[in-house]
């Protein structure tokens, strides 16, 4: 790990975003089960990409249905690494779930720097979306480090953490914490030890990480509120089961097994499905 | 060229294709008509942003200092485009190569065909086609961490896990992979090319030979996804050299 002061290798402004029409041309494997459409929505930040259920083929015929905003993690876009957040939006979208991702600003498309206002702005901006089109409901996951943004959504559906840290993971930001909010912390070598469970604990592999680089501001906004315990959640998606309402899936963090990936939509797309069908489920903190 | 990108109109949108559809970002620079367009293709299992966004940022790069068009999409089954990853084929990728060409390349403007890792292979095969074909706009070709390997030959089962399981693929993707030569194709279109790649990736250095008797390569303090900034920026410097080259040559 080295200490670089320098500006971030994303631009800041100026730039501009924009997206094309918000074609509907379908998925053409239809012989899939998991056939779906995807729109994408200009927004103020970054574009958002709708996966429409099976069958509706614009927003207007989701009028009513549930949404899912999907909260990719640090380091990720909102393709998910090894795609998991894809095919995790189809598999859900064929729940009669619609399902909407997008890049967090300084990640994937995005030519804007890491702010974690901004990222708390498109989070609202995708939910003032989906209630604009007549969500029933808007749930929302958020992988890693970044399940501390569910804390500040007004929603009225479940929030999901998938892998969230535990405190006890988030050690190694001790030895980083005194540094200036705008020192720029650049992976530039595989960690080991407390530094490698630091940032898979945050959803980040560390295989991939080389090169990556995030404002030490950016981790302190995220990881005070895990090491003060305000984070809050409906439910959290961990390895083993700590405490009620706890979904388990196999294998770790990062999910990067196509086993572990199709597992793990498979039961957000229950669990959405079976709270869905009951009302919205509860808050717990 | 100091690396760091600037200004950049980045947009988003949906290639059509008679069997599905490619997420494609176009970076357009903001104050000027586009010189040409380079067009890129990720490597197999990544997608248009590459990985730690690094086609992302060397999209952004080349946009803003060569003046050019960049197109990055991901191709079928892969990223945020229709299509499931376990139906790719070689031939799918490079015509979604060829559909998102005829779709964002400037007309009578120079084309640069670039992809990363597999990526390099498409652009290639593409490339090809496009020359053969007698399509004017074909200037270069850019290779990124890139060896084109021909000759190989994959001991593979009917559905043969890749990363130890992060990814499977059915036995047919590895016999066509066997079948092509990129590397033929690289030199039947007659173009020239770069080849930049890291230093320390050892399968690259190998083979960087073959291409240096016959193009230009450059080697780069790294490994093989430029994963340091320095590394980053040593890669936008030799790919816009080129390219802006290539494009006051033609001028």
């Amino acid at each position: 790990m080295t200490w670089d002061a320098r500006p971030p290798l994303i631009p800041r402004l100026p730039f501009q975003t924009r997206v094309g029409l918000a074609s509907t041309a379908g998925d053409h494997t239809l012989d899939r089960p998991l056939a779906s459409s995807t729109v994408l929505l200009e927004q103020p930040i970054e574009p958002l990409l709708v996966e429409l259920p099976p069958g509706r083929r614009d927003l207007h015929q989701c009028a009513g249905l549930p949404w899912l905003v999907m909260v990719h993690a640090l380091g990720e876009n909102r393709t998910g690494t090894n795609y998991w957040q894809a095919q995790a939006a189809r598999i859900i979208a064929a729940a009669d779930i619609v399902v909407a991702r997008f890049d967090l600003s300084g990640h994937g498309e995005s030519l804007a720097g890491m702010d974690v206002r901004t990222w708390l702005r498109q989070c609202v901006d995708a939910v003032t979306i989906a209630r604009r089109h007549r969500a029933r409901s808007v749930h929302m996951t958020a992988r890693g480090l970044h399940a501390a943004l569910l804390a500040g959504q007004d929603l009225d559906g479940v929030r999901i953490a998938v892998f969230p840290p535990r405190p006890d993971q988030l050690r190694w930001w001790s030895s980083v914490r005194d540094r200036v909010d705008s020192e720029l912390l650049e992976v530039d070598f595989s960690p080991g030890g407390e530094e490698r469970t630091f940032w898979e604990a945050c959803g980040a592999d560390t295989s991939r990480l080389r090169g990556f680089r995030v404002p030490v501001g950016v981790l302190r906004d995220l990881v005070t509120p895990f090491l003060e315990g305000s984070v809050a959640w409906t439910v959290a998606v961990t390895s083993s089961r700590e405490s009620t309402g706890t979904l388990v899936c196999g294998g770790g963090p990062l999910t990067r097994l196509e086993s572990e990936r199709s597992g793990l939509a498979h039961l957000l797309r229950e669990y959405l499905a079976r709270v869905t069908a009951r009302g919205n489920g509860g808050e717990r903190s | 060229m100091s690396g760091e990108p600037g200004p950049v109109r980045r947009h988003q949108l949906f290639t059509e294709l008679p069997t599905g559809r490619c997420l494609t970002v176009v970076d357009d620079p903001v104050e000027v008509a586009p010189r040409g367009t380079v067009v890129v293709a990720h490597d197999l299992t990544g997608d248009r942003s590459g990985p730690g966004g690094l086609l992302a940022f060397l999209a952004a790069a080349l946009c803003d200092g060569c003046q050019v068009r960049v197109v990055r999409f991901d191709t079928r089954g892969s990223g945020d485009s229709s299509g499931a990853f376990q139906d790719v084929s070689f031939a799918d990728m490079t015509e979604d190569f060829l559909a998102v060409v005829r779709a964002h390349a400037l007309a009578d403007r120079p084309l640069v065909c670039a992809g990363f890792g597999i990526g390099g292979v498409l652009a290639t095969l593409a490339v090809n086609e496009l020359v053969s074909a007698g399509d004017p706009r074909p200037r270069a070709v850019l290779l990124v961490s890139s060896r084109l390997a021909e000759g190989v030959r994959f001991d593979v089962g009917p559905v043969e896990p890749m990363r130890g399981g992060e990814f499977h693929l059915p036995e047919a993707f590895f016999r066509e992979r066997e079948s092509l030569r990129p590397r033929s194709a690289l030199l039947a279109s007659g173009l020239p090319f770069l080849l930049v790649y890291g230093a320390k990736d050892v399968e690259l250095a190998a083979c960087a030979p073959w291409f240096a008797q016959r193009g230009t390569t450059v080697a780069i303090e790294s490994g093989r996804g430029f994963e340091t900034s320095d590394a980053r920026a040593d890669l936008v410097r030799a790919c816009a050299t080129y390219v802006t080259k290539l494009l006051e040559r033609r001028s």
